[in-house]
């Protein structure tokens, strides 16, 4: 990878995280305010078997890094 | 953004207030990671399968990718701080692969033409990788006809079917506002294995609105992969000369790699109806990252063709090299998830975005968006679509041209040819005049004691470029998934789901400009089905059920629910479980491995190889192999539930891997050309779907008996057959290696069980029987009858040991195959099938009858053959392990 090409990553990760300190900053919901949020349909996790086995078609047919890639279920991806 | 909530700083007494609601059951309070914390088990089967692939001017009967999973997910809490996650997981592959890229020109899928009655016609296309092509002045190829055809074509090979099996598992320790995780995992297949561990954690700020995550892992995965036997004497492998070990006529390729990876990442609730997640993960690959089975063809061309007067075409040498890829790679992927709730129906929707970049010059993009919508009676719908895109990598290429000649035979200061030894290579002759072969002395040799070939010289690596791969999955391309997710809930402590998944591969998506490997475009479709559930919440229901059932005086039903679990019913004893009441519901999971001794036996006694080549197939074709052994693993999935307090209906389905090695018979009869000898140095596997099972169960009154009749139905496959192998079809793979019956079958069965104080003991019978006379493949499987009687004693609350004795009789295959079968041996033929079989056993089944376990029990036994009656020539069985649990609710 180029350093170039690497800064450019790294300097947006840097914007990313800027942004999301800002968010923090902003943010107040009381734990009595977040019944929405404990709600099923909003769960960062949600179909968890399903999106397990689209995660594993998708590493075995593409070849970008993934950031849901589970490294412990490294395999030869060998068809 | 201003927020006005933002001045409003909760007090010690509504922070303590806070805590009070949010220990009220329903009243959690999601915080910034919105992990599940409840104890739960997913159990999963899915199916994935690819789409024929475009070979152009010839049609493929090779079977395309497909693949069958099993898969567990679960989390348990030992204690409010403690937990164990865990996913076991097994894939059965198998199909056709590419192999290779190649010019149209090149011509490497070759038609396979079959006489039949009504002419010859096309019966599939098989795989060649060296060959002659021919280019113009400037090295494009050119098709016989004289015309340029820039087209490119991959080359279909099928694979042998593998099984990987994948076990991980992490266990967390949570504080009031962190958590700290270790992880160990490990994926085998026959040619990988793979352990890897980690460590990450967590830490949750501002009242949990934010939680910083990150994480470290390390996995080490050893190569050891058997070089396609069909490819393996077409295969350039000079680059791994140092990294291939021989067994027999086997050529093995050894590595190893590291993986290292680091990750970061951000939650932040935003809102009360809004949350966003930031990750990044990096990763550092080291090793052997090459696919051993993935080859890359090379144009030889000879150099000078080129500056000579004649306009004529340039023949071109094709070889097929073993790809050579970067030993190192380093990933870079940034991700963000934005989740927003949409009040005016309820739903959410999830939009997601990756971007990745590695040192081998793939980028990649994935943009995914989901709507979960629930809807009335907690059902829910849940609809992805995903875009991904990337860039070839630097290295990538459809097929090299290079200015070298492949390989020249070596000669002398005299201009002879030089000749080597094959047992001696430094040994080396050349021809005199008369054209016989000399030594070193000059002394002629006799080639009746010495085998001689020629010395090559091979072309010039360092002509090629460094690295090389045409793995398609390094090409450029983009991808469009569309999916659909149905999820049910059922009660408080069950959920159902369902989904399917379009994927189709694309090379004109790709971001920027059409990738140029459309000769590689394909889609898939993926179906999955699965169940999870919550034990706690179900604990907690039938504490209310309790409750309710006491206030009402109603003790009897409860009784009744519970009166089975005391009955010992060992693991392989199949319909032994009845439910005790109208809407009672059972869960099971049971796992059979059997595996068979290395002895071929006659009926009770040894058997000699002498008789199984005369006797153990048909006079007019001896037995050419035997089986070295044979191991059978069942995975069985089953759901029941009480209809009434009398009837119980349960369903069962079945997956299934076998693998069988086979050996050559002392005393076999030589090959015969155009006879498919099937060789492999790990056996040859099959797997997938097994048959399936509806049934009922009624309650005999309160006597103990319970009787059965279950309906098998056919959805395993009967077809599975051995791969192609230099050209010659494998044909249909032997009966005991197919994973379904194929026929529709009935299963009685009656079965007693009672108990006294702390012993308990029953019996059953029960057989198979076969409705129809043949499967679609021409032959039935015998009929079955089979005894059990067992009996147990509980040491404890919750531990039991038993005692098992099977007697099984399980008659001959009647029919034959109506498809090519190779008649490689006694396995081939229907008469040296079935037997009888007498087995002893003994077992431990955990019950556990409190707490948020309970209604869970655990069981496992050891089944050790006493007695053998086999019909015909076939390796005993040895011991079988039983494993099983039951979950009643």
């Amino acid at each position: 990878m180029s350093k170039i090409t690497l800064s450019k990553l790294l300097s947006k990760l840097a914007i990313l995280c800027l942004l999301t300190l800002a968010f923090s900053a902003c943010s107040s919901v009381a734990p009595w305010e977040r019944d929405l949020l404990s709600q099923q349909q909003m769960s960062p996790g949600l179909h968890p078997g399903f999106n397990s086995i689209r995660s594993h078609v998708y590493e075995s047919r593409e070849a970008g890094a993934r950031i849901d890639a589970d490294s412990s279920s490294a395999a030869c991806g060998c068809y | 953004m201003h927020n006005p909530d933002n001045n409003k700083r909760p007090g010690a007494a509504l922070l303590a207030l806070t805590c009070a609601a949010a220990a009220l059951p329903g009243m959690s309070p999601t915080d910034a990671r919105a992990q599940s914390a409840e104890d739960s088990l997913l159990v999963q089967t899915a199916k994935y399968r690819e789409s024929d692939r475009d070979l152009i001017n010839v049609t493929s009967d090779l079977e395309p990718v497909t693949v069958d999973v099993l898969s567990a997910l679960g989390r348990l809490n030992f204690d409010n701080r403690t937990s164990l996650n865990f996913n076991l997981s097994q894939d059965v592959w198998s199909g056709a692969t590419p192999v290779a890229t190649a010019p149209l020109a090149f011509n490497g899928n070759r038609p396979i033409l079959k006489n039949t009655p009504d002419g010859v016609i096309e019966s599939g296309a098989s795989p060649f990788v060296n060959g002659s092509m021919a280019l113009n002045r400037q090295l494009q190829p050119v098709m016989p006809g004289g015309a340029v055809d820039e087209r490119d074509v991959v080359i279909l090979s099928s694979a042998s079917p593998e099984v990987r099996r994948q076990a991980n598992a992490s266990l967390a320790y949570e504080w009031d506002e962190a958590m700290l995780a270790w992880s160990l995992g490990t994926s085998r297949e026959n040619d990988y294995i793979s352990y890897s561990t980690g460590i990450n954690g967590r830490k949750d700020f501002n009242q949990k609105l934010s939680a910083l995550s990150g994480g470290i892992s390390y996995s080490r995965s050893r190569i050891d992969s058997v070089i396609d036997v069909d490819l393996q004497p077409y295969l350039t492998k000079l680059a791994y000369a140092d990294q291939i070990r021989r067994v027999d006529s086997y050529e093995i390729l050894e590595g190893a790699r590291y993986d290292l990876s680091a990750s970061l990442g951000w939650s932040q609730i935003i809102n009360r109806s809004a949350l966003f997640e930031l990750n990044s993960v990096y990763t550092q690959s080291r090793g052997l990252l090459e696919n051993p089975y993935k080859t890359t063809l090379a144009a030889f061309y000879d150099p000078d063709i080129l500056t000579s007067s004649s306009d004529g075409l340039v023949s071109a040498d094709v070889r097929a090299l073993m790809e050579q890829r970067p030993n190192d790679r380093n990933q870079v992927a940034l991700g963000g998830k934005f989740i927003q709730h949409i009040a005016s129906l309820d739903a959410s929707i999830h939009m997601n975005y990756q971007v990745s970049q590695d040192n081998w010059g793939v980028r990649s993009h994935a943009f995914e968006v989901s709507w979960a919508q629930p809807l009335p009676n907690d059902w829910m719908l849940t609809p992805t679509v995903r875009y991904y895109s990337q860039s070839k990598a630097d290295f990538y290429t459809d097929y090299l041209v290079s200015g070298q000649t492949y390989r020249e035979i070596d000669r002398d200061d005299q201009g002879r040819e030089i000749w080597q030894s094959t047992v001696n290579p430094d040994t080396q002759y050349t021809r005199n005049t008369d054209g016989s072969f000399t030594d070193s002395q000059g002394n002629i040799v006799d080639l009746n004691n010495v085998s001689l070939r020629p010395k090559y010289s091979f072309f010039d690596y360092g002509l090629l470029p460094e690295h090389f791969s045409s793995d398609h999955r390094l090409a450029g391309f983009g991808s469009l998934s569309l999916g659909l997710n149905v999820s049910k809930q059922i009660g408080r402590s069950m959920t159902f789901e369902a989904g399917i998944e379009h994927y189709r591969r694309d090379s004109s998506l790709q971001l920027g400009g059409n990738g140029g490997s459309g000769f590689a475009d394909f889609e898939s479709y993926m179906a999955t089905a699965s169940l999870t559930i919550n034990p706690r919440q179900s604990a907690q229901q039938q504490r209310l059920e309790q409750l309710a059932n006491r206030s009402s005086n109603n003790h009897q039903h409860h009784d009744n629910s519970h009166s089975s679990h005391h009955h010992v019913i060992p693991a392989g004893v199949m319909y032994g479980h009845v439910l005790g009441r109208q809407g009672e519901t059972m869960l099971g999971y049971n796992f059979e491995q059997q595996r068979t001794g290395r002895t071929l036996y006659n009926g009770s006694e040894i058997a000699q190889d002498e008789n199984v080549v005369a006797q153990g197939c048909e006079i007019t074709e001896p037995c050419r192999k035997a089986p070295i052994d044979m191991t059978m693993n069942m995975h069985m999935l089953h759901f029941g539930y009480g209809l009434t307090d009398q009837i119980t209906l349960m369903g069962m389905v079945h997956l299934m891997d076998m693998n069988m090695n086979l050996r050559d018979l002392e005393g076999r009869p030589p090959a015969v050309v155009g006879d498919h000898e099937h060789d492999s140095l790990r056996g040859h596997t099959v797997g997938g779907l097994g048959d399936s099972s509806i049934a009922a169960l009624y309650r005999l009154g309160e006597s103990g008996f319970h009787a059965g009749l279950a309906i098998s139905i056919p959805t395993g496959k009967v077809d599975h057959i051995m791969r192609r192998m230099f050209r010659e079809d494998g044909g249909l793979m032997h009966f005991t290696m197919q994973t379904g019956s194929g026929t529709w079958d009935l299963i009685p069965s009656l079965t007693y069980s009672d108990s006294a104080g702390a012993y308990s003991w029953g019996g059953q019978l029960t057989g198979t029987y076969r409705m129809e006379s043949e499967n679609e493949t021409g032959y039935r499987l015998g009929h079955i009858w089979q005894a059990n009687t067992w009996g147990a004693y509980q040491i404890s609350d919750w531990v039991s040991i038993l005692t098992h004795l099977s007697y099984r009789h399980q008659g001959t295959v009647d029919g034959d195959y109506n498809e090519y079968n190779a008649r490689l041996g006694p396995m081939d033929y229907a008469g040296n099938t079935g037997g009888e079989f007498l087995d002893a056993g003994l077992g431990l089944q955990l019950n556990i009858p409190s707490g948020n376990f309970s209604g869970h029990s655990f069981s496992v036994e050891w089944l050790e053959p006493i007695q053998q009656d086999l019909n015909g020539f076939q390796l005993r069985r040895e011991g079988r392990l039983q494993a099983g649990w039951h979950y009643m609710f």
